[in-house]
């Protein structure tokens, strides 16, 4: 892309969407400087709620798009994380972009960034340089491992952040060795969430005091967040928690049994009356010896023989039996399922719309999850997946910028 | 009513929790490190977490121990009419109701959110529930492990065919009440955002941070690419070491760093390896990558080659356990963990620098030892407390001597 001659002095501010969302943060005006993930998503989860996001793409392309498959020729890692943005392409290196970029921040509610600590600092587009001339700017910052410390120079992955937070230590099969949640890309998203919380709140306080402020997050406090009531556990022991299969470390019966199909389910009876459910339920003589194990301190201790006795009895029927019959008397217990079993054809998935399609910008359409919430009087709604630069002639027309 | 000063972005609001377990007790914390004064309603038996355990902290479930800091205890039973009612007075002075009740429940007790605008026209209410709050899963009973093996997540652990794996963290219950967190700190950010219902589920949560995997396995061009193959790969453990693991990543900003650092740690072998040829090349085939690699790191120390790769633009961290991140000068460096009477506590996940969010430190309650101070608060006489404590719908007066848990 090639530097756009302009007079500064003609600049429009923000060039607003004609429409708004009718979302909690309808009008809201976020700049979204991020790539990858991380921040895209973020930002997608704000235009979710209302809010008029621009994203800025680079020309080189955000290297998120590289991550296979693709649908109709599109990335699909990419399409998710864009949904009802605006994307203009800038060159941030480039003054006549950079002019651009500068205008948007001077004139945005929000800006999220998820560059290595002092990037955008050095294009002039850090909170140092902003807040005098916006000073209501929320400003968030999402790292890998913090902005400050020893590691705050290094950039990570979600396998990296699992790795270093601990957050893998916990998962492997009953005994076995540390391992990795495979690309769900469950703690970069789960940060997302997070800068998410960080610019609400920076939000609320702003309707407090007027000013707007800098918020800061992480992958690696994400990650520890995401394991406070297992470090809890920690905390009062001083011993590192291994891996336990499909159960857990404070209840039990709490586990996956395989039934008679060779379908898996998950029971849980974290109380004593849904333990005395189970067992009753169940109706086998093992399991009806267990009902002496009446408080969840002594099925913690009868562990094997409780789980011994469960496994068998679980085996004698298909699963379908068990999840209609247990959950009618009060226990917890479902199937295990997957995603590429389509969830969105189930009742469930669909009534809740966790799973939705929307428009595919090349044609037909493209499944992504839903919004994570529902407002009754300001609804939230999806936006559509966009391509790289999608907005960018409109939106620099709005600006008053002839290319 | 509350101990935190003007400063803070929830100074003055008050939040009702009837939830129990995770989800609601973690979004609740949150809000009272931003300045809520929490009021926790819990069962005449307490928060069933409170009996999850070992190990315990003052007779309480470490984790619920943690989440329910700061908070004050009114035990009451929500399954009675009296508790009911008790609940529908103390929402005529409250800003937040965060509960776990589906649309069913909610009917039931006539506490629908029409029903509660009556009561406190400005009230935001927020359900966090296990399954969410509509359609023919919603009253199923259900635990964290049923949300993680419902959602999907499990697949991508353990090895196909074999005893499934669930995720060690909470997941769906965190992340269900960071969704909360969210839907009720966006109500109050926005000029239209009060009086209202919102909903949100630990399902949900999960589903939402799936949305990488729904979209890619949605009929794509080709099966290519490590999201649509990765229910099949072996369990990644990362790279052994001398003397433990580390999860490496190759160096992405030039070919001449990776000839590099194969001849720094002798592996020169794989730089006439075809199938490692170019980066392009290297990225699908990281699991052969690893294997292949291996023989070579277990020549240095975790500490030695984290310190090489990087050197060489890499990123490299040691796979680590609670106690070793725990201990790593990175997390003392963020104030990630703090000192509260001698015991661990987690800081909440974001910074500022307007002293905004400050972690709480003091203790679990112990249940329902502020039911009388916070009833008399709202506005019930001496009389009423009596005759409500004779009937067993709160605890007896001697209750909050009893003292909590410190």
């Amino acid at each position: 892309m090639t530097a756009r001659s302009h007079d500064p002095a003609r600049l429009q501010a923000w060039p607003a969407r004609s429409t708004h969302g009718t979302g909690p943060l309808a009008g809201l005006r976020v700049l979204d400087l991020t790539a990858y993930a991380v921040g895209p998503w973020a930002a997608c989860n704000l235009a979710q709620l209302g809010a008029d996001v621009i994203h800025v793409d680079p020309p080189y392309g955000d290297p998120i798009r590289a991550v296979l498959p693709r649908k109709h020729g599109e990335p699909t890692t990419y399409l998710s994380c864009t949904l009802g943005k605006r994307s203009i392409v800038l060159n941030l290196k480039d003054p006549g972009d950079h002019e651009i970029a500068v205008e948007l921040a001077k004139n945005a509610d929000v800006l999220l960034e998820n560059s290595r600590a002092g990037t955008l600092d050095r294009l002039g587009l850090g909170y140092a340089d902003l807040k005098d001339d916006n000073p209501g700017l929320v400003y968030c910052s999402s790292s890998s491992f913090g902005d400050t410390g020893p590691l705050a120079a290094m950039g990570s992955t979600d396998p990296q952040g699992q790795a270093f937070s601990g957050f893998a230590s916990l998962n492997g099969s009953n005994g076995g060795e540390p391992e990795v949640l495979r690309y769900v890309a469950l703690v970069d998203l789960a940060t997302s969430m997070q800068l998410l919380n960080a610019v609400l709140l920076g939000l609320v306080a702003r309707r407090r005091t007027g000013r707007g402020t800098h918020l800061r997050t992480s992958q690696l406090e994400a990650a520890l967040s995401l394991q406070i009531t297992r470090f809890a556990e920690y905390f009062s022991t001083g011993v590192a928690a291994q891996p336990t299969g499909s159960g857990t470390y404070a209840v039990v019966p709490s586990r996956a049994y395989k039934c008679a199909d060779n379908a898996w389910v998950s029971i849980t009876a974290p109380t004593d009356a849904s333990w005395e459910a189970l067992c009753r339920t169940l109706g086998s003589p093992e399991t009806a010896a267990l009902l002496v194990y009446s408080s969840n301190q002594a099925r913690l201790e009868h562990r094997e023989e409780i789980d011994k006795a469960v496994e068998s009895t679980i085996a004698t029927r298909p699963a379908a039996w068990w999840t209609q019959l247990l959950p009618r008397q009060g226990v917890a217990c479902t199937r295990l399922r997957t995603l590429d079993e389509k969830p969105e054809h189930h009742d469930h998935i669909r009534s809740n719309g966790f799973i939705q399609r929307v428009p595919h910008p090349l044609g037909g359409d493209l499944a992504v999850a839903g919004p994570v919430w529902r407002f009754e009087r300001t609804p939230v709604a999806l936006g559509d997946p966009e391509l790289p630069g999608n907005h960018t002639r409109e939106l620099l027309n709005q600006m008053g910028i002839e290319r | 009513m509350t101990e935190s000063t003007p400063g803070q972005a929830l100074t003055d609001l008050v939040v009702l929790d009837c939830t129990q377990g995770i989800a609601g007790p973690y979004c609740s914390l949150q809000l009272a490190t931003l300045g809520a004064t929490v009021i926790k309603l819990e069962p005449p038996t307490g928060d069933w977490m409170r009996r999850a355990g070992p190990p315990f902290v003052d007779g309480v479930g470490a984790a619920a121990y943690q989440l329910n800091r700061g908070k004050r205890s009114v035990a009451v039973d929500l399954d009675t009419p009296q508790g009911v009612q008790i609940l529908r007075r103390l929402l005529r002075g409250s800003d937040v109701l965060l509960h776990d009740m589906t649309e069913s429940v909610a009917e039931s007790r006539g506490l629908t959110p029409p029903q509660l605008r009556t009561i406190n026209p400005r009230l935001i209410d927020c359900s966090v529930t296990p399954f969410g709050e509509t359609g023919p899963w919603a009253d199923l009973p259900a635990t964290e492990s049923e949300i993680q093996f419902t959602s999907g997540t499990w697949r991508y652990l353990g090895v196909l065919g074999e005893p499934p794996v669930r995720v060690g963290a909470d997941v769906a219950g965190i992340l269900g009440g960071c969704t909360a967190l969210q839907a009720i700190l966006a109500a109050l950010a926005s000029e239209h955002g009060l009086g209202q219902h919102l909903a949100t589920s630990e399902l949900g949560a999960l589903m939402g941070v799936s949305t990488v995997m729904v979209a890619a396995l949605d009929d794509p061009d080709t099966w290519d690419g490590f999201h649509t193959n990765a229910a099949t790969y072996p369990p990644d453990r990362g790279i052994r070491t001398a003397d433990g693991r580390i999860y490496y990543g190759q160096p992405l900003r030039s070919e001449q760093a990776w000839v590099d650092f194969c001849r720094e740690i002798g592996a020169e072998a794989l730089l006439r390896d075809p199938r490692f040829a170019t980066r392009e090349m290297r990225m699908p085939n990281q699991a052969l990558l690893r294997r292949e690699l291996e023989p070579y790191f277990e020549r240095f120390s975790t500490e030695d080659l984290v310190e090489k790769v990087v050197r060489s633009d890499g990123i490299a961290v040691p796979i680590q356990d609670q106690h070793e991140v725990i201990h790593h000068p990175q997390l003392a460096a963020l104030g990630a963990v703090r000192d509260a009477d001698g015991m661990s506590v987690q800081s909440p996940p974001w910074r500022d620098g307007d002293d905004q969010i400050r972690p709480i430190t003091a203790p679990a309650p112990g249940i329902g030892v502020d039911t009388h101070d916070v009833l008399t608060e709202f506005g019930f006489l001496p009389d009423e407390l009596g005759q409500l404590a004779s009937t067993g719908a709160i605890p007896g007066a001697e209750a909050h001597h009893q003292g909590g848990t410190t």
